[in-house]
């Protein structure tokens, strides 16, 4: 058996002396006891506190009207509130407190869980948009600068935006589209998916229609003539007007409706 | 349902051994929480009769007065009624109901604080002092001795209600109550380890408030 110093002795005393301590280390104690006068003197010191307390709190008697009162107060109470024991729920009948904590975590677990995918499922949808719609802007690009003879920074400037476009817009939709007109091209360009939702599509060729593009009349006199496509979507304050330039024969719808369709 | 609660009693007041007495009281009253949670007033009252002693002594030590005792075991039956629907069929009724004394205690106590009264109640202590001194007196033929042990006692008493909250409901379950080290631990919904720790601080303390007292003849503060 291991040696036990005076240090742990005072320590363990508290429980030895109401015999709270395991077996092992209840007989350390009793061997250091034997040993040692100062510290069985000290475990006297524990046993008669223990004893003095136990004096000081002697169960006083109250008396029958004592109890009698309080019960008398209870159940008075207890009628004037008209109070019911209360009832659990069938659900912690059968599973308990705990268990229901566990399952409103879990569930809270599960909440938050499917609100993070849909909020990611949302972020790439958006990605996805952002990346299709520079693609389209890319693809209608490409054909207009292989058909079109690229005219003057200024030129190309207006013919992104044209002025019957900022005729029908909104006056607050017409200040940004004078302002951003490249950008604003790309945001009208119908997605994919809203083809469905494009009510009506005017396509005609507008002789002359460089008049009301143009604003230099030397380049206006230079350019060829104009096709011009309106489509409008489902939202009333979004229509789409291409004008594309058209090669000297003759025009064929076909061709432009086809071209509408890659577009949509 | 009378015959019920006589058949109860009568259980009861057979002589056993003791640890089939405390199974068979244990019996009794889940058979009372039973007949009171189907609406029986009759049976409460019986459950009441059967259990107040120990309630209102565990709420007088501690509390440490008559009054304070008297309303917490009101509270404390109150409680019971309400939230016996919620009481288990097999569980421990006994240490149902010292976990629910010991929890209204508490907040009685820090209510007196809240309201500005001191939780250690000097005029309930002198009151219990003078009431000692007088059956000490009726006992003792030596009077001096007679104040002397009467004022210990209240001394004692008194350290015990300046220990912290949880180290005085640990000493007066396991020491005053008798209650196992593992009955109080779930009486107070803690661990066997956390109450031996303030099991044990709480006796140090005694000892060490008690060997003052020694020394001074009586009238440590």
């Amino acid at each position: 058996m291991r040696e036990m110093n005076c240090k742990r002795a005072t320590e363990l005393l508290p429980l030895y002396t109401a015999g709270d301590l395991e077996d092992s280390r209840e007989r350390e104690v009793a061997a250091h006891l034997a040993a040692c006068d100062g510290c069985r003197a000290l475990a006297g010191e524990f046993a008669s506190s223990r004893e003095l307390l136990a004096e000081a709190f002697e169960t006083p008697e109250f008396g029958a009207d004592f109890y009698a009162g309080i019960r008398s107060a209870v159940l008075a109470e207890i009628k004037r509130d008209g109070r019911t024991p209360s009832t659990p729920s069938l659900f912690a009948t059968l599973f308990g407190r705990r268990l229901i904590y566990a399952a409103s975590l879990a569930l809270l677990l599960l909440a938050c869980g499917l609100a993070l995918q849909h909020f990611r499922h949302a972020a790439n949808e958006s990605q996805q948009e952002m990346a299709g719609d520079r693609h389209e802007t890319r693809e209608q690009q490409q054909p207009q600068q292989a058909n079109v003879p690229s005219p003057s920074p200024q030129i190309k400037k207006q013919e992104n935006v044209p002025q019957t476009v900022l005729a029908k817009e909104s006056p607050r939709k017409r200040q940004r589209l004078s302002v951003e007109p490249a950008a604003e091209k790309q945001r009208v360009v119908p997605r994919q998916t809203d083809s469905a939702r494009i009510e009506n599509t005017q396509i005609a060729t507008v002789p002359g229609a460089t008049a009301t593009v143009g604003s230099t009349n030397a380049a206006s006199q230079s350019a060829p003539e104009v096709s011009r496509i309106e489509i409008q979507t489902a939202d009333p304050n979004i229509r789409i007007i291409w004008l594309t330039p058209q090669k000297s024969e003759a025009p064929n719808p076909e061709k432009d409706n086809h071209e509408n369709g890659d577009r949509k | 349902m009378a015959a019920e609660i006589a058949h109860i009693f009568m259980t009861g007041a057979q002589e056993l051994p003791p640890h089939a007495r405390d199974e068979a009281h244990a019996d009794r009253l889940s058979s009372l929480v039973s007949l009171a949670r189907a609406g029986d007033s009759l049976a409460f009252e019986r459950l009441m009769v059967e259990t107040e002693r120990r309630v209102v002594a565990t709420a007088w030590r501690l509390l440490g007065n008559r009054e304070d005792a008297r309303d917490a075991a009101q509270e404390v039956y109150l409680r019971v009624f309400k939230y016996m629907g919620r009481f288990r069929a097999g569980e421990d009724f006994q240490g149902w109901l010292y976990r629910i004394t010991v929890n209204v205690c508490h907040d009685l106590a820090r209510k007196r604080r809240a309201a500005g009264g001191e939780q250690l109640d000097d005029a309930g202590l002198e009151r219990e002092e003078r009431t000692a001194f007088e059956n000490l007196r009726r006992d003792d033929a030596d009077t001096e001795s007679a104040t002397l042990r009467a004022q210990r006692l209240a001394l004692v008493r008194r350290a015990l209600l300046t220990l912290p909250e949880k180290e005085r409901a640990a000493i007066v379950l396991r020491d005053l109550e008798g209650l196992s080290t593992e009955e109080v631990a779930s009486a107070l919904g803690s661990r066997a380890v956390t109450v031996r720790s303030q099991i044990s601080s709480a006796r140090a303390k005694i000892r060490d408030y008690c060997e003052r007292l020694t020394r001074t003849g009586g009238t440590a503060q």
